[in-house]
């Protein structure tokens, strides 16, 4: 799985269309929609996939397609955060991604880049402009990384799953996937999609673990101020009444009660009906006196119980006044100021560590601190809504500075946990006991960060050993494809691939060497062959051709064997020019070239012979035998064939021809002879008539007129008689004519019919109509008509040594025959013998007696009718034997 | 003498005028037929007939045959026979034949001797 072939279909789509702007707005706004759907980490983290969907598409959209998509997606967190930091570096890790998908695994990309580029930037504005602490910024920085990764690796694993089913619609061709990107992506999804899971699981509980221990410890907090405070107020108004009492009795305040309760007083007073304020003790500063003044007279709700009443110093600082009444119905109450750590020394643990915030709420709300901590919980100017305070009341709460809509990747650790309690004894006051949640975020955080640091350090560290193993995959399956394809190539041996990694290619490699022994054998006997079929097309007199049928490559020579030398004296770069085989071949023969060519038909194979021009300039005789082949690999036909130089049998069968006129002709002798006798005979009787007559002085003009007349016209039947006997002349190269078949014929039977008659044979040519014309050879046919007249007449001979009495009788007849004529003759002679049929038509093969005939007639007859292009055979008919001559009619 | 002593069978109807003429200048009245068949009828019908002269080769009844038919027909009659024959590529042994051959084209002398000589036999 290469990614080369992404390349053309990237940089076509490198130019941004309108549409691929809106699809990558609609994939921003589904990512957007998909970051709702996050995982909680605990503690306010989260992991947010939106991106994931964006990087499904690195490999199909244009890299300014994904960064327009990665910017819309995650443009919330701006709003929401109120900081552009971590948008940024989104989209940076998003243009990153969608250029280098080009040329590198886009999760081995995004590891780099947040190593290189994503950590930097957020310790640059998380940590500088932001001034985030370091456990933070750490934790920030690996949940960001891993964050990324996981998206890409989810994004690739959306793809691949894409691409299945891409790859059965065939219409779609996407971008394949590398086997580095597929490795990182099974093993970035392996290691983090579990741990995804078990942290979406874990770290709630362990967040709520946290908060429930803080919560605990706040319930015993406020258990116990309450009571302590319950404690010190009972003991302070017990004594404070009786130091009133004292006052009221004897006039003095006891000396010794009134120090007792100077070490949580600053100054004590009573104020009659009257209000009429009297120090008891302590401070006599005149803003106590008045402060103490305000407070006895704001008492008025106080009935019978102690009240705690505030004030503001001149310091600006909230003081607690105590208010305890006398004897109900007298009027006369105490009032004692508190000392500023009165509260802090009563309500303070045995121990300072781990000490929680308490605070008092006054019940207008306003909030005292009693015990706090540098960084305290609740800012002294902080007011607390009647709604928090109510559900503090109920329970531990969490209240935190700053929360950011759902996604609270903010600073949790300045949340804190609050628990009140009604003071008992003291209506509308409060004891508030609140604790940060800081030290349990910050080992939390710390725990988390030190986990995705070693997460990202792994994934660090799988993503190079993927890339390696890639890599060497990659080397080993690009050697065994050049392999592959040396062997299929040249049949050379290939090196053997040791991948040492994967043992399938192993294999493969050993199945290649295999191969490769296979190959170099099949193709060492393949190359054995082929030289010898050489060897055959260049040394044997035999021309292999193919020509080129239909399409462009009609009359294209395509192959011709370099035979054509020895048997035609050309070179075959000669012979490839268009149209060369059918110049060179002799023009009276050319027709029937083409015509068998325009005839073959697919599988079909044609044998004839034509005359081609030699090199020299004389003619050589071929015998080609053509077929129709269709080359499946070139989806084109080609006509193959082969020429043989058959020039000496050609020779061989005119000479055959000639002696089977001879032998014809010694037949006809006897014949010919008697016949010209005939003319001769009349002529010497008429000469020497006419002799004696003048002799006797007995010639009159008339009759000598008369007489010269019949002895011109026997004298011009012995001519005539001469005339017919050029069939046996060496004119037989004459070309082919359409000639008239009774022609031929009655040509014949002037020659045969005395030889015939005087052998007691007629000959009926009534059935050979006038009109039917072939093309042919008109000696040549004469001299096939004679062979089987002479063949009929010895037929009939031999039959009439069994039957003297028979009448001999030729019957000669045509009719048509679609496209053809068919001449049949007939004979009544004694048929042909079953075991004569077969080899009728061969050389030498005769029925006759030595000296009647040499057996060549039929041969020859066959031979002659065949390069007419016609057929002859022989069948009987019932009565004797019929031969059938089938030629082209014209 | 009354009535034709001699025959002249040949089925080459354009010659038989000629042989005709020839005789009739030696002086022999002779019958002329180019029908063989007819030939042995006009044998067997005219007496005085004693001479047959006769083309071997032809169509309905050869030369030969005629001369042995007639001899089976009339063996009390002393004829004699003449064969004058084109066909030149073969022996003729007269005596196979029966009579005296001669080959076309015939010479006239060679012919009147032969018809004079046969008939002075056959008297």
């Amino acid at each position: 799985m290469m990614s080369t072939p992404a390349a053309p279909d990237l940089a076509a789509r490198s130019r941004t269309s309108l549409r691929e702007i809106l699809f990558a707005l609609l994939v921003g706004g589904a990512a957007m929609g998909l970051n709702f759907l996050e995982v909680q980490l605990g503690w306010g983290l989260h992991f947010i996939f939106g991106n994931a969907l964006i990087f499904a598409f690195l490999r199909v959209l244009s890299p300014q397609a994904i960064i327009l998509a990665a910017g819309f997606a995650s443009f919330r967190s701006v709003m929401l955060w109120g900081h552009p930091w971590a948008w940024l570096i989104w989209t940076i890790e998003a243009a990153v991604l969608a250029y280098a998908t080009r040329r590198s695994a886009p999760v081995r990309a995004d590891i780099l880049f947040w190593l290189l580029l994503g950590i930097p930037l957020l310790a640059l504005t998380y940590g500088w402009i932001m001034g985030m602490d370091r456990t933070s910024l750490m934790l920030v920085m690996g949940k960001q990384a891993v964050n990324g990764v996981i998206n890409v690796a989810l994004g690739e694993a959306l793809y691949l799953g894409g691409l299945i089913v891409a790859a059965r619609c065939r219409r779609l061709r996407w971008p394949t996937v590398s086997i580095e990107a597929t490795f990182q992506m099974f093993t970035m999804l392996t290691i983090l999609v579990p741990t995804i899971i078990y942290l979406s699981n874990d770290a709630p509980k362990r967040e709520a673990a946290a908060r429930e221990a803080v919560a605990a410890r706040l319930e015993d907090r406020t258990y116990v101020a309450s009571a302590k405070l319950d404690n010190w107020r009972q003991a302070s108004e017990v004594a404070i009444r009786a130091l009133v009492h004292e006052v009221v009795e004897t006039g003095e305040p006891n000396r010794s009660t009134a120090d007792r309760l100077l070490t949580d007083f600053e100054a004590i007073g009573v104020a009659g009906p009257e209000r009429d304020l009297k120090l008891l003790a302590g401070s006599r500063s005149p803003d106590h006196a008045a402060a103490l003044t305000r407070a006895s007279a704001g008492a008025d709700a106080v009935r019978g119980s102690a009240a705690l009443a505030t004030y503001t110093d001149k310091n600006g600082e909230a003081r607690l006044i105590l208010i305890v009444p006398h004897n109900a119905g007298s009027g006369i109450r105490a009032v004692a100021l508190l000392r500023r750590d009165a509260f802090a020394r009563v309500l303070s643990g045995r121990s300072h560590a781990n000490e929680l915030d308490v605070y008092l709420i006054a019940p207008d709300r306003s909030i005292l601190r009693i015990i706090s901590h540098d960084a305290a919980v609740l800012p002294a100017q902080r007011q607390l809504s009647a709604q928090v305070l109510n559900e503090a009341d109920r329970g531990a709460i969490v209240v935190g500075p700053k929360t950011y809509g759902n996604s609270v990747m903010s600073d949790l650790k300045q949340a804190a946990m609050l628990r009140a309690v009604f003071a008992p004894g003291l209506p509308g006051w409060q004891i508030l006991a609140g604790a940060s949640l800081e030290p349990g975020v910050l080992r939390a955080r710390q725990e988390q960060s030190v986990m995705f640091l070693l997460l990202f350090g792994l994934i660090v560290a799988m993503m190079i050993l993927s890339a390696v193993l890639a890599r060497r995959l990659e080397i080993s399956l690009r050697r065994i494809a050049r392999a592959a394809a040396e062997v299929t190539l040249a049949g050379t041996r290939p090196d053997r691939v040791d991948s040492m990694v994967i043992s399938e290619l192993n294999d493969i490699s050993v199945n290649l060497a295999t191969a490769d022994s296979e190959v170099t054998r099949e193709r060492s006997a393949l190359a054995g062959y082929q030289r010898r079929l050489l060897s055959i097309a260049t040394h044997a007199p035999v021309v292999v051709y193919a020509l080129g049928h239909g399409s462009h490559f009609e009359g294209r020579l395509l192959y011709i064997s370099d035979s054509l030398d020895k048997v035609l004296g050309y070179r075959t770069i000669e012979a490839r020019t268009i149209g060369w085989l059918l110049r060179k071949i002799h023009p009276e023969d050319r027709p029937r070239y083409e015509a068998a060519i325009a005839r073959l038909q697919q599988g079909d194979a044609v044998e004839l012979e034509y005359r081609m021009r030699h090199r020299l300039g004389h003619w050589v005789w071929i015998y080609d035998s053509i077929a129709l082949a269709s080359d499946p690999y070139f989806k084109r036909s080609e006509i193959v064939g082969l020429m043989i130089d058959v020039t000496d049998r050609k020779a061989a069968a005119e000479q055959l021809v000639q002696a089977d006129k001879m032998a014809g002709l010694g037949q006809m002798v006897a014949g010919i002879a008697h016949e010209l006798n005939q003319p001769l005979n009349f002529i010497r009787l008429a000469v020497d008539n006419l002799k004696e007559r003048a002799n006797r002085n007995m010639l009159d003009k008339d009759r000598l007129v008369q007489k010269f007349d019949q002895v011109s016209g026997h004298v011009d039947r012995a001519a005539a008689i001469i005339q017919q006997m050029r069939v046996f002349g060496r004119t037989s190269t004459e070309p082919a004519r359409p000639i008239s078949l009774i022609e031929t014929v009655n040509a014949v039977l002037i020659m045969v019919r005395p030889q015939l008659l005087g052998h007691r044979i007629t000959v009926d040519s009534a059935g050979v109509n006038p009109d039917h014309m072939v093309q042919a050879r008109p000696n040549l046919l004469e001299q096939v008509l004679l062979n089987l007249f002479l063949n009929a007449e010895h037929a009939i001979g031999a039959r009439m040594q069994e039957e003297p009495d028979l009448n001999g009788q030729i019957t000669l007849a045509t009719r048509r025959e679609g496209q053809r004529l068919v001449l049949t003759i007939d004979d009544n002679g004694t048929g042909i013998p079953p075991e004569a049929m077969n080899k009728l038509f061969d050389p030498f093969y005769t029925t006759k007696p030595p000296k009647e005939g040499m057996g060549l007639g039929l041969s020859v007859s066959y031979e002659i009718i065949r390069d007419l292009g016609g057929e002859i055979s022989a069948s009987n008919h019932g009565n004797g034997a019929r031969f059938t001559i089938r030629l082209a009619a014209v | 003498m009354g009535g034709p002593s001699a025959i002249l069978v040949d089925d080459e109807e354009d010659i038989l005028p000629e042989y005709q003429e020839m005789l009739e200048l030696e002086g022999i009245d002779a019958l002329v037929t180019s029908d063989p068949e007819q030939a042995f009828h006009m044998v067997c019908a005219t007496a005085g007939i004693r001479l047959v002269i006769t083309d071997l080769r032809m169509a309905r009844l050869d030369g030969a045959g005629l001369i042995r038919k007639l001899r089976e027909a009339l063996p009390e009659r002393n004829l004699r026979f003449i064969v004058i024959t084109g066909d030149a590529t073969v022996v003729h042994d007269p005596a196979e034949i029966g009579g005296l051959v001669l080959l076309k084209p015939v010479d006239r002398g060679e012919l009147v001797q032969a018809v004079s000589k046969a008939l002075a036999d056959a008297v």
